[in-house]
């Protein structure tokens, strides 16, 4: 095989890589997984959280299994599980030792084993999770190096989210690798900006249109022409999901309570915003340790398309949820529905 | 990590004498054999800081009574420098500042419950019965430095700096109890408390917490004084004893329950009547738990609610190191997700 044969064939491979989503729910037929985000970094012992659904007819009883990276060590390793037909469970396997890396990216492997033979699911987790920082909003992003960036790649460009919280206000740094900037026009054409939602750790996504958002669900756009960007407040618990589900008029839903930058740089546009934690104050206490769900629909109608972070945190099939994200005039929606917002977020202390 | 025991005695009087850490003077106070010993505690909680500091000073001066102040550990939890100079400021204005040492931690907690955001938390120690020599170790150089990229270097400079604050403070045959209060957090505490030991043996028992590590709040408390990248020591001296405990746990009910068995631990093996209790707890232990009074409602089934009960949140703790897979090498070390009781015991 010539050099640019093996050359071609690693360029392939690399692509095929890169493209690849996490692995989720697809291990076999009788039990579907999802492995958890890390809500602190493994050298701090986070438990790794395994979401198992018997999708069979048949219960399954047997032993369920974590090989975690390379040098970690989890507590136990296996345990004992039994899942009704239909049913689901979570299992915990705290790490007592584990390694931190730059990258982010943690390799799981779940086994599942019954009577019946054995499951093995692989997933790529992260640290999901907000450092406490004041982060300055000015376009500059130098605040932004002790944050915990997650990652994932859509059609082959990649997107990045950090967040920061502190008492006040909660901080996030958008990434969007893209090929150019699509400015609101103002007539409802297709534009690009970031769709962010909230909840609290206990809630549910409703699956019925009668039913009411359960998340703070807010827009960060650019500006039409000169400016620094939009915030825009699209939903708060309590809100109709019916209602969510229309193309309102965004101008009444502008928020004062933020500061948003976007800009653009060397080939990515960067959606830089705090807000007051606010009425969110009342669902989610900020504070170390607090556990959440936060999840981002970056839009990029003229280049890749819906950009989700489900899809970056494992989520499968079964969890997309048209009601768990607002229409918007300028929003392009695919065929397929966006996965459900309720991916687990974590906060934590600074990172000295 | 390498342990105390591995360093002989002239590799400790050669760390000892190269320390490159200011060493500031502290106070000393005399102990007198039987006198009495008198400690409380008080938490306040206000959003306005410089009326929590008044508040709990007016508050700790009463509890005390008649007997003079020698010492004020103070744990509070106001964000940013600002606050917490108009927290130490009126502190100051109705307490001996000379006599104020502490740490800014992520909240606290007395026999009457739990406090986090805008609280602060004194203890007060007097009476004739007890000495104390506190001494402060500036820039440590490790405040910016972190494990996974810098572990020698961290490693070197807390075995520097814990030895030359030990060396500082001097030795009595009365010395009970070191308390430490470090803006080294875990896994960082670890090396200062064997730079510590370096001097004062292994068996010297030292508890302490180290300070909040958010951004912006990683200060100790000095005479009154904030410092960053810094670390107090108290050595308490006099006719009582100490006992220490420690457990770690990282999910609810394990914290519950490890809170419970260390403080029964800590009172068993403690001999006289109890006159107080150190608690420095982890603040990721307290983020795992449903509701923060389930463990000090487990720390009281214990303890009683009589006891003074002094515990704060922090970002490491220092005590009895609670592993199963490893021997400690010394009585007391630095971790994480503890909680590290030492109970006061007079005869």
């Amino acid at each position: 095989m010539s050099r640019l044969s093996i050359a071609c064939w690693w360029f392939v491979l690399a692509v095929f890589v890169a493209v690849s989503p996490p692995v989720a729910g697809h291990a076999a037929e009788r039990l579907s997984f999802w492995v958890k985000s890390l809500l602190v970094a493994p050298a701090h012992g986070p438990s790794v959280v395994v979401a198992i659904r018997n999708e069979s007819t048949e219960s399954f009883e047997g032993q369920i299994s974590l090989a975690p990276p390379a040098g970690w060590v989890v507590d136990p390793d296996r345990q004992a599980a039994t899942i009704a037909a239909g049913g689901s469970c979570e299992v915990r396997f705290l790490v007592k030792t584990g390694v931190n890396l730059g990258e982010n990216a943690y390799p799981m492997v779940v086994t599942a084993r019954d009577a019946r033979g054995e499951c093995v699911h692989r997933q790529t987790i992260s640290v999901a999770s907000a450092p406490y920082f004041k982060p300055v909003i000015d376009g500059k992003f130098e605040d932004w190096a002790d944050s915990i960036p997650v990652s994932w790649v859509t059609a082959g460009k990649k997107t990045t989210v950090s967040t920061y919280w502190n008492r006040r206000q909660f901080s996030m740094l958008v990434a969007v690798e893209e090929d150019q900037l699509s400015r609101p026009a103002g007539d409802g054409r297709p534009c690009d900006a970031v769709q962010i939602a909230i909840a609290a750790g206990d809630t549910q996504t409703g699956v019925d249109a009668l039913g009411e958002a359960t998340r703070f669900e807010f827009l960060v756009a650019p500006a039409a022409a000169d400016g620094p960007g939009q915030f825009f407040r699209l939903a708060e618990p309590g809100t109709k999901l019916s209602e969510t589900q229309t193309d309102r008029p965004l101008k009444p839903m502008s928020s004062e309570e933020s500061q948003v930058v976007v800009r653009r740089d060397a080939g990515v546009t960067y959606y830089e915003c705090s807000w007051n934690w606010g009425a969110m104050r009342e669902a989610i206490s900020p504070g170390e340790g607090r556990e959440f769900c936060c999840s981002v629909l970056v839009h990029d109608p003229d280049g890749t398309g819906l950009r989700d972070w489900g899809l970056g945190a494992g989520f499968g099939a079964s969890r997309r949820n048209r009601l768990a994200w607002s229409r918007w005039p300028g929003a392009k929606w695919p065929a397929q529905d966006p996965f459900d917002n309720k991916t687990p977020w974590g906060m934590c202390s600074s990172k000295f | 990590m390498k342990s105390t025991s591995e360093f002989t005695l002239s590799a400790r009087l050669a760390v000892a004498s190269i320390a490159a850490v200011i060493v500031a003077a502290g106070i000393t106070s005399r102990a007198i054999a039987a006198g009495d010993l008198v400690i409380r505690t008080v938490a306040v909680r206000n959003e306005d800081p410089a009326a929590a500091g008044k508040e709990a000073a007016a508050k700790l001066r009463e509890a005390m009574g008649q007997t003079p102040l020698k010492a004020v550990i103070v744990s509070e939890c106001f964000e940013d420098r600002d606050n917490k100079a108009a927290l130490l400021a009126a502190l100051s204005s109705s307490l001996p500042k000379e006599i104020i040492f502490g740490a800014a931690t992520y909240g606290s907690f007395t026999q009457k419950g739990c406090t986090d955001f805008d609280s602060v938390c004194l203890m007060g120690l007097g009476g004739e019965g007890i000495s104390v020599n506190a001494q402060l170790a500036r820039e440590l150089g490790t405040a910016k430095l972190t494990v996974d990229k810098d572990k020698e270097l961290i490693a070197e400079r807390l075995h520097k700096a814990g030895a030359s604050l030990a060396n500082s403070l001097g030795r009595t045959d009365r010395d009970r109890l070191l308390l430490v209060l470090a803006d080294a957090h875990s896994p960082k505490n670890q090396f200062l408390m064997e730079g510590l030991q370096l001097v004062l043996g292994n068996s010297f028992p030292i508890t302490g917490g180290c300070a909040n590590k958010n951004a912006g709040q990683t200060f100790v408390y000095f005479r009154g004084e904030l410092h960053d990248d810094s670390a107090v020591a108290i050595m308490l001296s006099g006719d009582f004893r100490a006992a220490l405990a420690g457990r770690q746990a990282n999910v609810n009910d394990l914290v519950i329950s490890t809170a419970r068995d260390a403080a029964k631990e800590v009172l068993k093996s403690a001999s006289g009547e109890p006159v107080a209790v150190f608690a420095f707890n982890c603040a990721g232990r307290r983020s795992k738990l449903k509701k923060y009074e389930d463990e000090l409602q487990a720390i009281q089934d214990s303890l009683g609610k009589q006891t003074e009960l002094f515990g704060c949140y922090c970002a490491g703790e220092m005590g009895p190191v609670d592993d199963p897979q490893q021997r400690a090498k010394a009585l007391c070390g630095g971790a994480g997700w503890h909680v590290m009781f030492t109970v006061i015991t007079k005869n």
